[in-house]
C-alpha cells in the first residue's frame, strides 16, 4: 500500500479515524491541506489554521471479555516479559491488576455489589484501543509515538521517547504507561501482529479484533462520544 | 486444535468426515459415509463446470476403499451387529470410541460391565452407578435399574457386584479385580471421605 | 552491587515498637532460597526459644521467593513465617495465603516484610514501592475483613493489595486467619497481628521482577509448563469421559466438560471440552464450584478466581442472592476447607438441611452463610478441626459440663440439630469476639484438651482425626499413600499442609502408570501401595516422604503453590502421562540467574526443612522428637473392627497402620536426612554438612544435639 493511499484511507477510509477527526477539526476538514508526514501519520492544517495530526487506521486492537475474564493476570507478566524483559503489572499494556478488586470505577460504598473482586466478581480489564486520533500520540512533544507500519498500532519509539508522561496523561484511560524503572513510555504495540497477551489467556477472554469489530466492542454505537465508551464490552 | 481443521480440510472427504466428527465427539457411521458419497456422485454442477456432461446416474465410489487406499493410519473400524463404526485416534481416544460404539450398538450391559470390570482393574476403583447418568451416557435411572436387573440374571456376569457408601450413593465393581473389603472401603473413601478431606 | 534477577534484594523490616523501617538485604539468606526459608532463618536467628507468640519479641514474616511476580505458572503464594499460637510449645510454623499480595509486595520492591515489636495503638502499614508509612488504624479496629480492605483502598487507590485481620485476630484469638484477596486467608497467625496492634499491610508496586535469562527461554519453558499442567491438586484426568482422554475419574477436579457451565455468567460460560492442548482452555478445566459444593452450586457460579500468575482457577465466585436475606453480600467466595471449614460445623448437628424456605439450594445457601462469617470475621477451623471438635463436644456433654449454664442455654443448638446454618452466625460471632466460654474451642486442640480437662478417649478417637498431641490434624496423612502420608504429617506443628503427595496420587491415573512414574522418581515402583492396599514400610518410602517434605518447603520458599506443584505427572499420553520434577530447577535458573540443578536445588530445601526441625528441637528443649514430637495418637495404628473382629493392617480395605511400622519408618525417614536414627534429632555433623554449623554450634551449647 502506497504512503498516500494509506494516508488517504487513514484520513476517511475508517469511519473512527473520520469520526474522530471530525469531532477534532470541526468543519474545518473540506479544505484541510497536508504539511508534514510523520511516519505513518500525517500533519494536516484546517482550513481554519489548526494543525492536526491524521494517523492511518491499526489493522484491530485487543480487547478483553470481562465475563470469561478469571483475573489470573498471565496476560500482564507475558505482555512485559515479551516487551520489557521483566515482570511487571504496572507497565504492561493490558491493565487488569489496577480494576481488579474494585473495578475501573473503584472503591464505592457500595463496592460489595459493584465490579471487581471485591464485588460482583466482574474483572474489567482495560486495553490500548489504539484510537483513530491517538491523543497519546497528539501530546508526544518528541514525536515518539508512531504508527507501526505492518499493524498500524500506535507504538513508542523508544530512542525518541523524553519520559515526560504527556502520553499517559492525555489518554482518557491512562494506558500508556511511563515505566518508572526505565523512564521510558509503554504501550501496546499489538507485538507485532501476534499479541502475547491473548496467546497467555488461559480463558481466551482476550483476543485481537479487526478495528472495525474492535471499534463497535470498545466504543459501542455511539462512536462519536468518548463519554459512552464501555471498557471491555462483552465480545 | 487448530491443526484439525487443516488436516481435516486436507484429507479425501471419508477420511476427513471421520476426523471431523471424531474432534466433534462423535463415531462415523460407515452407512452415513456411503449416504454422502451416494449423494456426491449425483451433484453435477463440478462436472457441468468444467464443461463435461454430468452422467446421469454416478457409481460413487466406496468410502470403505477410499478409506482402505488413503493409508491414514490414524483411522480405526469397529464392526457392529449390523453398522460399521469409524474414528480417527488423532481426536478421540480408544477408551471414548468403545464407550460410543457400544452406546450406538445398544448393549448397554456390555458398557456397564466392560467399563466397571476396566475401572476395577485399572485404577483400581468402583464405579459409581452416577458415572452413567453422566455424559456420554447420560443414562436414565430406570434404564440403569433395568441394565442391573439383567446383569444380575447373566451368568457371565457373577463377578459386577454392588456396594452402597455411607450416604447411600450405588457403586459396582468386579470381584475379579477387587475384593469386597477392598471395594467398599474405596467406596467409602470415594464417596465421603474424599470429600471431607480436601 | 551486581543485578539481581528474581530477588527483589531488599526485605522491610518494621519495628512496631518505636515506629521505625529499615531495609535488610535479601542475598545475605540466599542459601535458604526465600518465602519460608527466610522466616525461619529470622526466627532462628532473632526469636529467643520460649517466646510467647503474642510477646513483642515474636516476629512475623511475610515472605515471597525469587518465582513470585516473575509470571511463573502457580507463583502468587505468600508464606507467612512465625511463632504458632495454636502449638503446645509455641513452636515455628508457617501459613500460606494466595491471591495477589506476594505479587504486589515483590512489584513494590520487596522480598518480605518482617513485623517486629508492638505498635502502642491499632496501626495499619501503607507501602507504596519504597514509601512506607505507618497510619492509624483505630478507626477500622473492630471491622470485618471485606470493610477494612474497602477502606484502606480507599486511602490507598484501588490498585492496593491488603493483607488483614478481623475481630478474631484483633482479639488475639489461636485460631485466627491472615486474609488477602476476596478469599485466601493464612490460617494460625492472625492472632499474633492483633498482638501487634496491626490490622493490616497494605501494598502497591510498581516495579517489577527482573528475569536473567533471555525472553525466548521463559517463554518456552511457560509453553511447556503449561502443556504439562494438570487441573487443581495436578489432577490430570477429567470427571467424565471426554474424545481427548483416555482416562477418567469420578473424583477429579478436572470437571470442566461440555454442559457443564458457569452458570450465572451473563451470558453462561460453558466450560466444555477442556483439551489439554487447547491453552485457551486451561482456566475452565477446574469448575470448583461443583466439585466443592455439589451439582447444585452450577447456577450459582459466576466464574471461577483465584491467584496471581496461575492459569487453574480454584476458588469459587457464587452469586448467592438468597444470601441478602441474611444481611450478607450476594457474591462469595472460596475454595475446599474454606467452604468444608464452617459446613464441617453444621456437621456436627447432621449435616446443613433444609432451611428457611431455601428447598433444594439451601446447602450452597448454607455454604455461602458459613464462609462468609469466617471470611470477615477472620476465623481459622484448623483443617476442620473446629467442626469436628463442635461434634465431639456436643455429643461428650463437654459443651454442657464446661459452659455455665446460663451460656450454654443461650446457644441456639436446636438450629445446630435442625441443620439451619444461621447457628453459624451465632457461632462465629461468639468465637470471634471471644464471648463466654464456647470460644475457647479457637484456642486449638492442645490448649482446649487442657483448659477442659479432655483425656486419651479425646486424642484416640479415630474421627477427632488428631494427628499427635501437638494438636493438629490429619492433611493428607495416612488416606494419601500410607506411610508416606502418615510420615509426612509428623514432622509440622500444625496440619502438615503438604500436597507433594497428594498431588501424586491425586492424579488419578492407573494405578500401573503412578508406580512406574514413581519408580523413576524414588528408585522403586514399591514406594507407592494402590490405594487402601497398603504395604509395609520400604526404603522407597522413605525416599518419598523425603522428597514430599523437602519440595513442600522448597514450594513454600520460592513461592510456588505446592497445591499445584510439583509436575511429576501430566495429561500428555505422547509422555506416557510423565511431568517434569526439574521444573522448578529449571525456572530458578532461568528467573534468577544462578544455575542450579534439581538435586541442588532440593538441597537448599533440605537445608529449610533441616533449619526447622532444629527450631522445633530448640522450641521443645528436647531432642527427643521421636518420643515427644512426632508420635502419633493411638487410632492411627489401631485395627479398625468389623463385625467385632479386627481387620489386620496391610490387607485390602484398611488404611490403618501399624505402631512398628511406623516406628521403622520414622527412623528410615531420619536417616534420609541424616539426622539421628534414634532420636530424630539433627546431629552436629549432619548440621554442618548442610551448611548450618551455626544452628549446630547453638544447639550444642544447649545440650540439643543427640549424643
Amino acid at each position: 500500500m502506497s504512503e498516500s493511499k494509506e494516508k488517504e484511507e487513514g484520513l476517511l477510509g475508517s469511519t473512527s479515524s473520520r469520526r474522530d477527526f471530525l469531532r477534532i477539526a470541526g468543519t474545518g476538514i473540506a479544505g484541510a491541506f497536508v504539511t508534514l508526514t510523520l511516519g505513518c501519520a500525517t500533519m494536516v492544517r484546517t482550513q481554519d489554521g489548526k494543525n492536526l495530526k491524521v494517523w492511518a487506521t491499526p489493522s484491530g486492537a485487543m480487547v478483553q471479555d470481562p465475563n470469561l475474564c478469571v483475573g489470573c493476570r498471565r496476560c500482564e507478566s507475558a505482555c512485559t516479559i515479551r516487551n520489557d524483559g521483566k515482570a511487571s503489572a504496572y507497565v504492561a499494556r493490558v491493565k487488569v491488576s489496577r480494576n481488579l478488586n474494585y473495578g475501573v470505577e473503584g472503591v464505592s460504598s457500595a463496592y460489595a455489589l459493584a465490579n471487581g473482586q471485591h464485588g460482583n466478581f466482574r474483572i474489567v480489564a482495560e486495553t490500548c484501543r489504539q484510537c483513530g486520533q491517538p491523543k497519546c500520540g497528539d501530546a508526544c512533544p518528541a514525536v515518539a509515538i508512531k504508527v507501526d507500519k505492518k499493524t498500524g498500532a500506535r507504538v513508542v519509539d523508544s530512542r525518541r521517547c523524553v519520559g515526560c508522561g504527556a502520553c499517559q496523561d492525555a489518554c482518557p484511560w491512562h494506558i500508556a504507561t511511563l515505566d518508572p524503572e526505565t523512564r521510558i513510555s509503554t504501550k501496546c504495540s499489538l507485538c507485532d501482529g501476534d499479541p502475547t497477551c491473548a496467546k497467555a489467556c488461559p480463558t481466551g477472554s482476550i483476543k485481537f479484533y479487526t478495528w472495525e469489530e474492535a471499534e463497535k466492542l470498545l466504543w459501542g454505537a455511539d462512536a462519536t462520544s468518548g463519554a459512552s465508551a464501555v471498557s471491555g464490552a462483552t465480545a | 486444535m487448530e491443526t484439525s481443521d487443516v488436516t481435516a480440510s486436507d484429507a479425501p472427504s471419508a477420511v476427513g468426515t471421520v476426523r471431523r466428527d471424531s474432534a466433534a465427539g462423535r463415531l462415523t457411521l460407515l452407512s452415513a459415509l456411503r449416504a454422502d458419497a451416494a449423494r456426491n456422485a449425483s451433484l453435477p454442477p463440478a462436472a457441468a463446470e468444467i464443461g463435461q456432461d454430468a452422467p446421469s446416474s454416478a457409481v460413487p465410489a466406496d468410502p470403505l476403499d477410499e478409506i482402505g487406499g488413503s493409508g491414514a493410519e490414524d483411522l480405526k473400524r469397529m464392526d457392529g451387529r449390523a453398522e460399521t463404526y469409524f474414528f480417527s485416534d488423532l481426536y478421540m481416544t480408544r477408551a471414548y470410541a468403545s464407550y460410543l460404539y457400544r452406546l450406538a450398538e445398544k448393549d448397554l450391559v456390555g458398557l456397564v460391565v466392560e467399563t466397571v470390570r476396566e475401572d476395577s482393574r485399572l485404577y483400581p476403583r468402583p464405579t459409581p452407578l452416577d458415572f452413567f447418568r453422566g455424559p456420554p451416557f447420560t443414562l436414565a435411572q430406570d434404564q440403569l435399574d433395568d441394565i442391573l436387573t439383567r446383569i444380575r440374571e447373566r451368568e457371565d456376569c457373577r463377578d459386577i457386584r454392588e456396594c452402597r457408601a455411607s450416604n447411600g450413593a450405588r457403586y459396582l465393581y468386579s470381584t475379579l479385580h477387587l475384593t469386597v473389603a477392598h471395594a467398599e472401603a474405596l467406596t467409602e473413601w470415594n464417596e465421603v471421605g474424599q470429600a471431607e478431606n480436601p | 552491587m551486581s543485578q539481581i534477577f528474581g530477588w527483589t534484594g531488599k526485605i522491610l523490616r518494621v519495628d512496631l515498637s518505636t515506629g521505625k523501617t529499615s531495609i535488610d538485604d535479601t542475598m545475605k539468606y540466599k542459601d535458604f532460597i526465600g518465602g519460608e526459608g527466610i522466616g525461619y532463618k529470622i526466627l532462628w536467628d532473632e526469636v529467643p526459644a520460649g517466646t510467647h507468640p503474642y510477646d513483642p519479641a515474636n516476629k512475623l514474616i511475610l515472605g515471597a521467593g525469587p518465582l513470585c511476580g516473575s509470571g511463573v505458572p502457580c507463583s502468587g503464594r505468600t508464606t507467612i513465617v512465625s511463632l504458632l499460637p495454636t502449638s503446645p510449645f509455641h513452636g515455628p510454623g508457617s501459613s500460606h495465603m494466595g491471591g495477589y499480595f506476594s505479587v504486589e509486595m515483590k512489584y513494590a520492591g520487596w522480598d518480605a516484610i518482617v513485623l517486629e515489636g508492638k505498635a502502642p495503638k491499632p496501626v495499619w502499614i501503607r507501602i507504596e514501592d519504597n514509601k512506607v508509612k505507618i497510619e492509624d488504624a483505630r478507626w477500622m479496629w473492630g471491622k470485618g475483613i471485606f470493610d477494612t480492605m474497602a477502606m484502606i483502598s480507599s486511602q490507598m487507590g484501588k490498585e492496593a493489595q491488603v493483607a488483614a485481620i478481623g475481630p478474631a485476630g484483633e482479639n488475639q484469638l489461636n485460631m485466627a486467619v491472615i486474609r488477602t484477596g476476596t478469599s485466601h486467608s493464612a490460617g494460625g497467625h492472625g492472632g499474633i497481628l492483633g498482638a501487634k496492634n496491626v490490622k493490616a499491610v497494605a501494598v502497591k508496586g510498581t516495579g517489577s521482577v527482573k528475569i536473567a535469562a533471555e525472553k525466548a527461554k521463559v517463554q518456552e519453558l511457560d509453553k511447556f509448563m503449561m502443556s504439562i499442567i494438570g487441573a487443581n491438586n495436578q489432577m490430570v484426568v477429567p470427571s467424565h469421559p471426554q474424545p481427548w482422554a483416555e482416562f477418567n475419574s469420578p473424583g477429579s477436579r478436572w470437571t470442566g466438560r461440555p454442559g457443564l457451565f458457569w452458570g450465572a455468567a451473563n451470558p453462561p460460560v460453558e466450560t466444555g471440552v477442556c483439551d489439554p492442548k487447547d491453552m485457551q482452555s486451561v482456566g475452565f478445566r477446574t469448575q470448583k464450584a461443583v466439585f466443592d459444593l455439589g451439582a447444585g452450586a452450577e447456577k450459582y457460579t459466576v466464574r471461577m478466581g483465584g491467584c496471581a500468575h496461575c492459569p487453574i482457577r480454584c476458588h469459587s465466585q457464587l452469586k448467592v442472592p438468597q444470601l441478602e436475606k441474611y444481611g450478607m453480600d450476594p457474591y462469595v467466595s472460596n475454595t475446599c476447607v474454606g467452604w468444608s471449614g464452617p459446613r464441617g460445623v453444621m456437621a456436627a448437628g447432621g449435616g446443613i438441611k433444609e432451611f428457611d424456605g431455601n428447598g433444594a439450594d439451601s446447602s450452597v445457601v448454607g455454604n455461602g452463610i458459613g464462609t462468609t462469617m469466617v471470611d470477615d470475621l477472620g476465623v481459622w477451623c484448623n483443617y476442620g478441626q473446629i467442626g469436628r471438635d463442635v461434634k465431639w463436644f456436643h455429643e461428650k456433654g463437654v459443651f454442657k459440663r464446661v459452659l455455665p449454664a446460663e451460656e450454654y442455654a443461650s446457644i441456639p443448638w436446636d438450629l445446630l440439630l435442625k441443620g439451619d446454618p444461621r447457628f453459624l452466625i451465632d457461632f462465629y460471632d461468639r468465637v470471634a469476639h471471644k464471648k463466654g466460654e464456647l470460644w475457647h474451642i479457637a484456642d486449638g486442640s492442645a490448649w482446649i484438651a487442657q483448659r477442659w480437662g479432655l483425656g486419651d478417649d479425646y486424642w484416640d478417637h479415630k474421627d477427632n482425626k488428631l494427628w499427635t498431641r501437638g494438636g493438629y490434624p490429619v492433611h493428607h496423612s495416612n488416606e494419601s499413600a500410607g506411610q508416606v502420608g502418615a510420615l509426612i504429617s509428623c514432622f509440622t506443628n500444625r496440619d502438615a499442609q503438604n500436597h507433594t503427595h497428594q498431588n501424586f496420587i491425586g492424579s488419578q491415573l492407573p494405578i500401573a502408570i503412578q508406580k512406574e512414574i514413581a519408580g523413576e522418581i524414588f528408585g522403586s515402583p514399591d514406594a507407592l501401595d494402590p490405594p487402601q492396599n497398603y504395604t509395609r514400610m520400604n526404603e522407597f518410602k522413605a525416599r518419598f516422604v523425603k522428597w514430599a517434605l523437602v519440595r513442600g518447603r522448597l514450594h513454600d520458599s520460592l513461592t510456588l503453590c505446592n497445591w499445584m506443584w510439583p509436575m511429576a505427572v501430566s495429561p500428555l499420553k505422547e509422555r506416557k502421562y510423565r511431568g517434569d520434577t526439574s521444573l522448578e530447577a529449571q525456572f530458578f535458573s532461568a528467573v534468577t540467574g544462578v544455575t542450579k540443578t534439581e538435586a541442588e536445588l532440593d538441597k537448599d530445601a533440605e537445608r529449610v526443612v533441616t533449619l526447622f526441625r532444629a527450631l522445633t528441637v530448640r522450641a521443645m528443649g528436647t531432642v527427643d522428637m521421636r518420643g515427644k514430637h512426632d508420635a502419633m495418637n493411638k487410632w492411627i495404628y489401631t485395627p479398625d473392627k468389623k463385625d467385632g473382629k479386627e481387620i489386620p493392617q496391610f490387607t485390602k480395605g484398611t488404611i490403618q497402620m501399624e505402631k512398628d511400622d511406623l516406628d521403622k519408618g520414622l527412623g528410615m525417614v531420619y536417616k534420609q536426612f541424616g539426622w539421628d536414627e534414634k532420636t530424630g534429632a539433627p546431629t552436629k555433623a549432619g548440621l554442618e554438612a548442610i551448611g548450618l554449623k551455626d544452628v549446630a554450634d547453638e544447639l550444642g551449647s544447649k545440650g540439643l544435639l543427640p549424643a
